[in-house]
């Protein structure tokens, strides 16, 4: 089952958010992740891709600079979702397409859109009736090139990479620390290896003075 | 110049500029002779301006003290403003002050030498004298009787402000006007113990909408979702704010912090054009709507929601509420905010089950589930009970017109509303929305079950406020809480003819932003309170309202909010929220002065971030700025009565729920005593002993008047009110704007008898055509209304015709012996004891057939007439005593009970137990010579 619809601009602009029937805290930490999903996205992103984010999956849908989301439950057909992407990015792209990409967009300034969203959610909802069926059963959208991705990798890959050179400075200034230590304890143990010699010498040469010089 | 002078004004902490610490004293403040000379004309002349200044500056400690002055507003000339016409050239002072001018000339020499600070100078020199503040006038309360009342209608003492104050020079959009944001005193005091002494109350009064509709209210929107805020304190840019560094960066006049200018003020990104900041409307005006950008949505805006709870009890069938609602839902349908198409809608009937109405949605026909399990109450179909309105309209359409025949032979006397409240806030609370209830029976069933309290046994004692007015069931109150959470509102039309227990349920809407509309004895036998009741809902429904709403005030430095009065809930220390934001509702902070304030000007916002119904998220912004005094004088001088008077009233309805009534009105009386006392002991020139002690200052002269008509007033009185009465006078009071209010307490008397003759009729305008010099007469469509009479039956004649305003009923007063002809005119019919009397509407005459009733209902109409509250005014017509009405009218219990209640209007007057305005006066001068 579609649990909710988002609608962004590539620069991350809102355009629709569909208005959802249940206020599962769960769902808007999803709703929460798709906004950073959003910031994320460059130009070289794949145009559709399947994120699974724990009990949810979220499908996205790139159409000429303007990003559609659903999330889904896990059991939610792809085939499905992806179907119904398409329809509402036909139908956007018709009714508000020029308009969502001129400067004067507001933050979410087609929320009337939503109300052909939750028509076709509706639409959507029941996975045995028949058309859905049919949908199913062609494969015109053909799913199976949809990348597949866990939400977890795409989310904290930027901050690996960042635990990374992190990382990697602190292990420079650390071995400079360890050069510099290793090079003092060579120097103690020179002095360590070297004292009983020198000790002995200077005893030997004493007693020499001692015995020799005394007389 | 004096001490005391310098002490009012003193050097602001962050005007320290080089020129300060060469001069080692206060600048002297002086308007650039330069820029008064030259009307503002555009950025550019200040601009050039800056940039002679700029260029000239060979000289770098001139550059650098031209440039502290230029910069918006020349930070330091803001501090004081100059007298004009003392300007002298080339620094030798001839002003009054001169010795504290001479030094200022000395110190300003050596930059003489500099081209760059000429301008500097010239308006330097130009003298300086002190804000002068409004002027203190003193009157003697007990030579003024009757109390003058056209103080009533006056705007409050205006608010001077150093000319150059404002960002834009000479800005006249900069202030916030009265109707949107007031304050008690229109001259702040400097610090705590002086706001003590004066006994005044400090507060503001917010009234962020001024129309029902969107369209009637012409507020600035900005161009742009950019928002510029101050990083410490979060205060908005405004008028007021100071540039800095070449104009890259602005100073927060709230709290001195510099912040960066956005860069879309000077350039747009899209377009490529350079654009002028000085032209963006939140530097031109105090009330702007800003357009949030997305960091402000914690979700998409949501669509305007409407539960309709429908009482469908026997009681609501038989007086006809049933059928009047759904019929005026059903005409109102065009009129509910929906230019998005997504204004959705759902419908609920109670009695003792819940009848819920499931739409097959997109197709016809409706299908009534009902639930019968009020315990735990449960929604019977998981869709198709919250229909979109658009799509869903002939089925809607239908279910209205079909819906008064499906309870028509009802017998069901149970009435559950909690369970309704409960289950309409499962239905909406995943977007929010307005539940409306329409009930006329007590919630007798499940959850929140009321009962009839004893009312005749303490009516009228001091326990009556603890066992009437407080609630009987602590559901109602956490409930509201509930539903405001959930971004919910409730909104009450109460119609019994018996006991329904207002003051519990009006806490539904007391803590959800809502409104308790109260029609005591309502049926829809009577055509006056089917127009009233309808009238009433459409509007109500039509109001342009916004959706998840926060309402916050800010203030300099030294002024912290600490309380709040009205239909809202107060989630954290100073934030207000409001499910859905009405637009006809005020409402009073009151503030304290924590710290000394040492500025000339204090300043106060309130931003309320909502959504439009139109599915905007939106900041109104409105900014209010005011000077400070250290002296009492002025402060009395530009005290705000009317803001007064409502502060009170708010502070004496929580007096009367916490405590008695008797102690609320003795709170009113000792506020009245405070005031003359710190007036006779301070202010009184020369303090003689012989004088009178009710003086006090012009501008105050109707806040004792105000004060004593609210202590005799429904809410109030002490004579025996039924309850429900009294819990929705003190619900209105708390709610309604100020020209309401007013109103309210002291109402409104016209004479119509012997009005002028233009009186009526649309009011004609002489002007003067610019072109040919001829006089042309204008006709405007404002009917022309006679001047208001004193509340005072002494200034009536016993042949008048009166029409008495109280801002919830009209009364048109007949006295005994009017003349015939009169009663012929206006009613068509010569016998003054054959015209209907009571609740009714005028026959209709056109103007040939009678002037004289055509000119009478137009004034009805233009009173009805107001854009900004929802409120019809019932008509009461009355006919006065007199010795020779015939002895079977004057045993009407039924009339006499009206003239009881129109003559309660007349509160100048003693009625009943309650004494008149100059008994009143007479007591005072007891108290304060105490």
């Amino acid at each position: 089952m579609i649990q909710s619809t988002l609608i962004y601009r590539y620069d991350a602009l809102p355009l629709c958010g569909s208005v959802d029937d249940n206020n599962d805290p769960a769902l808007v930490d999803q709703k929460k992740k798709c906004k950073i999903l959003i910031s994320r996205i460059t130009p070289n992103s794949e145009p559709q891709a399947t994120i699974e984010s724990g009990e949810y999956n979220i499908h996205y849908l790139i159409a000429s600079s303007i990003i559609y989301i659903c999330i889904c439950e896990k059991s939610y057909p792809r085939k499905l979702a992806f179907s119904y992407l398409q329809e509402i990015s036909h139908e956007f792209q018709n009714s508000h397409g020029t308009e969502a990409l001129g400067s004067t967009a507001r933050p979410f300034g087609f929320s009337s859109f939503d109300n052909f969203l939750s028509k076709t959610k509706k639409i959507y909802q029941d996975q045995r009736a028949q058309s859905n069926l049919d949908k199913l059963n062609n494969d015109l959208a053909d799913v199976k090139k949809v990348m597949t991705k866990n939400i977890e990798d795409l989310l904290y890959r930027g901050d690996s990479l960042d635990k990374m050179s992190d990382l990697s400075s602190s292990l420079k200034s650390d071995s400079l620390k360890y050069r510099r230590r290793a090079q003092r304890i060579n120097l103690e143990a020179l002095i360590r290896q070297y004292i009983p010699v020198v000790g002995v010498s200077l005893i030997f040469l004493f007693l020499i003075w001692y015995m020799f010089l005394r007389r | 110049m004096s001490s005391s002078r310098r002490r009012a004004y003193p050097q602001p902490s962050y005007a320290s500029g080089p020129g300060n610490a060469v001069g080692g004293g206060v600048p002297v403040p002086q308007v650039n002779q330069f820029q008064q000379q030259q009307a503002y004309n555009g950025v550019d002349a200040v601009n050039r301006q800056f940039q002679g200044l700029n260029v000239g500056g060979n000289d770098a400690y001139a550059a650098r003290t031209a440039g502290g002055a230029q910069y918006g507003q020349y930070g330091q000339y803001q501090q004081q403003p100059a007298t004009p016409g003392a300007g002298v050239a080339g620094g030798v002072s001839q002003s009054p002050y001169d010795q504290y001018a001479q030094t200022q000339a000395a110190v300003q020499q050596p930059l003489a030498q500099t081209g760059a600070s000429s301008y500097y100078l010239q308006g330097n020199n130009n003298a300086a004298a002190a804000l002068p503040l409004n002027q203190l006038y003193t009157t003697d309360l007990s030579r003024e009787l009757p109390p003058p009342i056209s103080d009533l209608s006056l705007p409050p003492p205006p608010l001077v402000l150093p000319p150059n104050s404002t960002l834009i020079p000479n800005s006249e959009t900069a202030n916030a006007s009265p109707e949107y944001f007031r304050s008690t005193l229109n001259v702040i005091p400097t610090n705590g113990s002086l706001l003590k002494k004066s006994k005044l109350p400090l507060a503001l009064v917010v009234k962020p909408y001024n129309a029902l509709k969107v369209s009637d209210e012409n507020v600035k929107v900005t161009s742009d979702t950019t928002v510029s805020r101050c990083r410490r304190c979060r205060g908005y840019i405004n008028p007021f704010i100071t540039l800095a560094e070449n104009g890259r960066r602005w100073r927060c006049n709230f709290c001195n912090l510099l912040n960066d200018i956005p860069s879309s003020f000077e350039y747009d990104e899209i377009s490529g054009t350079i654009k002028n900041k000085f032209e963006r409307v939140e530097l031109n005006y105090s009330v702007v709507e800003f357009v949030a950008p997305k960091e402000y949505m914690a979700r998409a805006p949501q669509p305007i929601v409407y539960t309709f709870i429908i009482d469908v009890s026997i009681n609501a069938v038989q007086s006809g509420l049933t059928g009047t609602i759904t019929r005026t839902i059903l005409e109102s349908l065009d009129r509910i905010p929906n230019e998005n198409k997504t204004a959705r809608l759902a419908f609920i009937g109670v009695d003792s089950n819940l009848h819920y109405f499931r739409f097959n949605e997109g197709l016809d026909g409706t299908e009534v589930l009902i639930v019968s399990d009020i315990d735990e109450p449960f929604l019977p179909s998981p869709d198709g009970l919250l229909v979109n309105l658009e799509e869903n309209r002939p089925a809607i359409e239908k279910l209205l017109i079909d819906f008064p025949s499906y309870f028509e032979d009802t017998a069901n006397q149970g009435f559950a509303l909690g369970p309704a409240l409960k289950s309409g806030h499962k239905m909406i609370n995943h977007i929010g929305g307005k539940l409306i209830c329409f009930s006329a029976t007590l919630p007798n069933l499940g959850e929140g079950k009321l009962s009839v309290r004893d009312e005749a046994s303490v009516s009228g004692k001091p326990k009556e406020a603890k066992t009437l007015l407080t609630s009987a069931d602590s559901f109602y109150k956490s409930f509201a809480v509930n539903c405001n959470s959930s971004q919910i509102t409730v909104d009450l039309f109460l119609t019994s003819s018996t006991y329904q227990d207002v003051a519990t349920l009006s806490n539904l809407p007391r803590y959800t932003a809502g409104q308790t509309h109260f029609y005591p004895a309502w049926t829809s036998a009577k055509s006056e309170d089917v127009t009233k009741l309808s009238k009433e809902v459409s509007d109500h429904l039509s109001q342009d309202i916004a959706l998840e709403a926060v309402l916050r005030v800010r203030a300099s430095t030294g002024i912290r909010m600490s309380s709040f009065y009205g239909n809202f809930f107060n989630r954290s220390s100073d934030l207000c929220s409001f499910p859905t934001f009405p637009r006809d509702q005020s409402y009073v902070i009151e503030m304290s002065i924590e710290e000394n304030i040492n500025k000339p000007v204090v300043y106060f916002q309130a931003g309320i971030l909502h959504s439009t119904s139109f599915g905007e998220r939106r900041i109104r912004v409105i900014n209010l700025a005011v000077p400070t005094s250290a002296k009492l004088n002025d402060i009395y001088a530009s005290a705000d009565q009317l803001a007064i008077v409502n502060l009170y009233t708010h502070k004496a309805i929580e007096t009367a729920l916490s405590s008695t009534l008797p102690d609320a009105r003795d709170f009113l009386v000792s506020k009245v005593v405070d005031i003359l006392n710190v007036y006779k002991k301070e202010l009184v020139a020369g303090n003689v002993s012989g004088a009178s002690p009710l003086q006090l200052s012009t501008n105050l002269r109707m806040l004792p008047i105000l004060l004593f008509s609210l202590t005799k007033h429904l809410g109030f009185r002490a004579d025996r009110v039924p309850s429900d009465h009294r819990a929705a006078a003190l619900n209105n009071l708390g709610s309604l704007p100020i020209p309401y209010l007013v109103k309210y307490i002291y109402p409104t008397v016209y004479a119509l008898h012997n009005m002028p003759d233009e009186c009526g009729l649309p009011e004609k305008l002489i002007t003067t055509n610019e072109e040919t010099g001829e006089e042309e007469e204008v006709v405007t469509t404002n009917i022309l209304l006679p001047e208001p009479l004193n509340d005072s039956k002494s200034s009536w004649e016993n042949y008048g015709l009166y029409l008495i305003d109280n801002s919830s009923e009209l009364f048109l007063w007949v006295s005994g012996n009017v003349v015939p002809g009169l009663v012929e005119d206006l009613f068509g019919t010569d016998n003054l004891y054959a015209i209907p009397t009571g609740k009714t509407e005028l026959p209709e005459f056109s103007e040939e057939e009678s002037e004289f009733n055509f000119r009478v209902r137009q004034i009805i109409g233009k009173i009805r007439e107001q854009n900004d509250s929802i409120v019809w005014k019932n008509l009461y017509v009355v006919v006065g005593g007199s010795s020779n009405e015939p002895i079977e009218i004057s045993q009407q219990r039924d009339l006499m009970a009206l003239r009881m209640w129109a003559y309660s209007c007349l509160v100048e007057d003693k009625t009943g137990s309650e004494p008149s305005y100059r008994d009143f006066l007479t007591s005072l001068k007891t108290k304060v010579s105490q």
